[in-house]
């Protein structure tokens, strides 16, 4: 049994549309251990979001093609039936989406979507799930977790809602959190709260976390290992401290280059004359 | 606000909007080219004689007058004399209203049991060929028009496969129940007379049907909309993401966010079959609110056409009220307010 | 040409249906201009009686049929197809222009406006356009086509004030109408070269849509004997007086009737093919 958590090897994904065939993801490759917190940074449209789809197996319209190998746990993935899936989602991989509060069905309240989380853990009843629900949100510094629970998403605030989903992800203790631009819906001043939650519950049950992000400062804040993609190619893979201290691919320096900083006189300007990232070869930095 | 408030509030709107329709239908009916007392009394009457029905009618006075009084009347249960029945016109409204009243909602339950399962049906096995057939059948409802189906429902179960009725509300040959409500099937029933019941029944299927197709259509179109719209939300696929069980899915966290907007259609249909009513009810010689209203109409009764126009507002109000309620219990958004 | 091959054409083509829709209304439409020249018997359409040739089943003569004095059905229901098409577009012709025109003041004006128009457009909303027409022409002195268009008209507004009020209220607050009232832009100017523009979308292919079910009601009013008075080739018309002599000859009713559906079905298949192109839902 190694100790890989997730290993994505040479994965491939397009899509046939009207234009012709659009290639998301060409070929890369991708290694999470026990417990890693690893962030793949890319700019919108890079294929970042769709990776988490097809890690869950929610990609399987026609015009869709996809190659190469996923393992979870020593088990293919790719190829899965969706029966086989059912048992893996929310319970050994879980997903955050960006905006939490459009993530939750609006018309339901939030004791009964909790219920069909729990039930991924194994049969529960109606008052169990509410038990277990408000004593997971005690841990979340909500302290009045009962009215949380009665209430409505659209009487949460988005930093609320935010932890609800994330004590929904973490509550069947997954060994994988898919983390899909979790603060980008939220204020600045939550932003940093919400990271730092993932950080300690994941901490405690040695959850790996893949994040997806467009945003510098997060990588910097949250991540061990990191992925630098672009255009559907991973073009530089290192510890956080490699990739942020030498930067070996000239795309990971303009993202650097992107983050604000307070001494800064000029702002980065994008430059039409930018050589073609995707034609640089990757950068890997030494183990 | 609460419930309360909201309900309090919709009767009052509802109210206001009655009023604003009598005063346009009464305005309307004022505005006529001719005289309706030289129409009601026909082309040998005497100049007196019009002199004196226009005294009896009010029609010298002026428009505000004339409205006032009509109000008045209204409230006290008056609704003046039919010209063309020659009766008040109260009577003639209790005696034909309950014909059509069983009839709509004889075609609203159609469409609600045949529109809404063919619309979900689309919408979860899109594309399939389930999906394909009933976008044709609701097609086909939407561009026909209810007398056309009126008749091809005629020619197929009266002349070419006898087995169902086609005109009046029941057997000739058979005694009507004691009138309670006046709505044969509860009537019957009331009475424990299955055979009565049975035989109401039969003969409220092809009108029914040839009232509720083009609503059936619209609201199983508007479902398969719904639903894939709904489909399409994020919230679905976090339930997704979280393996909710696809049957949970499909009957509850996705019904119950897209039955919303097709409540509301549902109340713009009932109108819609109103309207189909009288086209109906003139084929299948149906002694309802709708034939009277299209004599009245042809004969210009004046009493008689402000009478049916409201009656059929009034009712069209007060489903729009009752829809407005269903979608209240389904949105939580209207009511909560923390 | 070059319309046929972009993307606008191929979202629109890509339910085939819609394609046929287009095919059905221009054919409809052709033959509706063509109408004298294309038809077998176009005298029939006026005072014309032949005894001998009455109540003719569909034969290769009669395509549809004759009727009960003896007129050639066929030649009739294109030629009420003139009736029918021409109902459809005054009666736009005259509601559209209405109710855009108060959905813009309504959703832009200002709050006492939009209060007041959107009342008077509710109370209309509140009556079914059937009920309604009908009530307009039953008090009308002698039905007949320009009063039938009249009280269609009237009940048609109504549903294009509330289509542009929606989409006016949401386009209100976008960066460029701030732009342009700070620049001292009229209301007017904002109204229709601003907003206006906005609507286009969904507005083409409700008019589209609109089309078809004009006809349908339209047509449902002649059925009740208040459309175009004989012996004008009216569709309903010409289903109402064959209803009567149900099920021996039965083509009397059921051409025309199907006539009607085709028209109603052409344009709602177009316009379906709009919605999918445009991205709107009217």
């Amino acid at each position: 049994m190694s100790n890989k958590l997730l290993s994505i090897k040479n994965l491939e994904l397009s899509f046939k549309m009207y234009e012709g065939t659009l290639n998301v993801l060409k070929k890369i490759n991708l290694e999470l251990e026990k417990g890693e917190k690893v962030a793949l940074v890319g700019e919108s449209g890079s294929g970042k979001s769709v990776t988490t789809k097809l890690i869950l197996g929610l990609l399987n319209q026609k015009n869709v093609f996809k190659n190469g190998n996923i393992i979870f746990k020593d088990r293919e993935l790719i190829n899965l039936s969706q029966r086989e899936f059912k048992k893996i989602r929310g319970n050994n991989i879980s997903i955050i989406f960006q905006d939490p509060i459009a993530a939750l069905n609006p018309v339901f309240k939030i004791k009964e979507q909790f219920f069909e989380v729990n039930c991924n853990g194994g049969k529960i009843s109606k008052k169990d799930s509410f038990d277990k629900a408000c004593e997971a949100l005690l841990k979340v510094s909500i302290r009045d977790p009962e009215r949380v629970m009665e209430s409505y998403p659209f009487q949460l605030s988005g930093g609320m809602a935010q932890r609800v989903v994330i004590t929904m992800a973490m509550i069947n203790n997954p060994d994988l959190l898919l983390a899909d631009e979790p603060s980008t819906a939220l204020d600045v001043t939550v932003q940093n709260q919400a990271l730092d939650l993932m950080d300690d519950l994941t901490k405690v049950t040695n959850t790996a976390v893949l994040l997806i992000t467009h945003n510098m400062g997060v990588v910097r804040r949250f991540a061990e290992k990191v992925y630098v993609i672009y255009r559907g190619v991973i073009v530089e893979e290192g510890t956080k401290s490699q990739v942020f201290k030498n930067p070996g691919h000239p795309y990971t320096e303009a993202l650097l280059q992107s983050i604000p900083k307070l001494n800064g006189t000029s702002i980065p300007i994008h430059n039409d004359n930018a050589p073609n990232y995707a034609e640089i070869p990757k950068f890997t930095h030494p183990k | 606000m609460n419930t309360l408030q909201y309900f309090l509030r919709r009767i009052f709107v509802s109210i206001i909007v009655f009023f604003g329709v009598s005063i346009v239908i009464f305005c309307l009916a004022r505005l006529i080219p001719g005289d309706p007392a030289r129409i009601a009394l026909g082309p040998f009457a005497t100049d007196e004689m019009v002199e004196q029905l226009r005294e009896t009618l009010h029609l010298n006075e002026s428009i505000f007058i004339q409205y006032g009084i009509f109000i008045e009347k209204l409230f006290q249960g008056d609704l003046g004399i039919s010209t063309y029945t020659k009766r008040p016109v109260l009577v003639d409204i209790v005696s034909y209203f309950p014909a059509t009243f069983e009839l709509v909602l004889m075609s609203g339950l159609l469409m609600i049991l045949i529109g809404m399962p063919l619309g979900i049906l689309s919408g979860k096995f899109k594309n399939s060929i389930i999906d394909n057939v009933a976008r044709l059948i609701s097609l086909l409802g939407v561009v026909t028009p209810s007398f056309l189906w009126a008749i091809i429902l005629m020619l197929i179960f009266a002349f070419w496969f006898p087995i169902l009725p086609v005109s009046e509300r029941m057997n000739e040959a058979l005694d009507p129940p004691t009138l309670v409500t006046g709505l044969l099937l509860v009537d019957s029933l009331l009475e424990g007379n299955f055979k009565v019941f049975g035989d109401a029944f039969l003969h409220l299927i092809l009108p029914g049907l040839a009232i509720a197709l083009p609503a059936i259509g619209n609201v199983a179109r508007l479902t398969r909309t719904n639903l894939s719209d709904v489909y399409e939300k994020q919230y679905i696929e976090f339930a997704k993401s979280y393996s909710f069980s696809e049957y949970r899915i499909a009957t509850k966290y996705a019904l119950k966010p897209a039955s919303i907007p097709t409540v509301t259609i549902i109340g713009l249909d009932f109108a819609f079959m109103l309207g189909n009513a009288f086209l109906v009810e003139t084929v299948f010689v149906w002694p309802g609110m709708a034939k009277y209203g299209v004599e009245v109409i042809l004969a210009k009764d004046l009493n008689g056409i402000i009478a049916t126009a409201l009656v059929i507002t009034t009712f069209f109000l007060i489903i729009n009220m009752i829809v407005d309620f269903v979608v209240l219990l389904l949105n939580p958004r209207i009511t909560t307010k923390d | 040409m070059n319309f046929f091959k972009s993307k606008y054409f191929y979202k629109f083509s890509r339910n085939p249906l819609s394609v046929v829709g287009l095919v059905i209304v221009t054919t409809i439409v052709i033959l509706a201009i063509f109408a004298p020249f294309i038809t077998p018997f176009p005298e029939h359409v006026g005072p014309f009686t032949d005894f001998a040739n009455k109540s003719k089943p569909p034969s290769s003569t009669y395509i549809f049929g004759t009727d009960k004095i003896g007129r050639d059905i066929f030649t009739r229901v294109i030629f009420g197809y003139r009736i029918s098409l021409t109902l459809g577009i005054v009666v736009l012709a005259i509601a559209v222009p209405i109710g855009v025109t108060m959905g813009l003041c309504a959703g832009y004006v200002g709050k006492k406006t939009e209060m007041i128009l959107m009342r008077i457009t509710d109370v209309f909303l509140a009556i079914p356009a059937l009920v309604l027409a009908l009530s307009i022409i039953g008090l009308l002195d002698r039905p007949n086509l320009f009063y039938t268009m009249i009280a269609v008209s009237m009940a048609w507004w109504p549903w294009y004030t509330r289509l542009i009020y929606n989409i006016t209220r949401s386009v209100k607050t976008e960066g460029y109408i701030a732009a342009a009232e700070i620049m001292g832009a009229s209301k007017m100017h904002i109204m229709f070269r601003e907003i206006l523009p906005n609507c286009l979308p969904s507005l083409l292919t409700k008019i589209t849509l609109d089309l078809g079910f004009v006809i349908l009601v339209g047509s449902s009013l002649s059925f009740l004997g208040l459309g175009a008075q004989p012996p004008t080739p009216d569709l309903g018309t010409m289903v109402a007086k064959g209803a009567s002599v149900l099920p021996d000859t039965w083509w009397f009713s059921l051409f025309p009737g199907f006539a009607i559906l085709i028209v109603v079905l052409g344009f709602n298949l177009v316009g379906d093919g709009l919605k999918d192109m445009f991205d709107v839902d009217v």
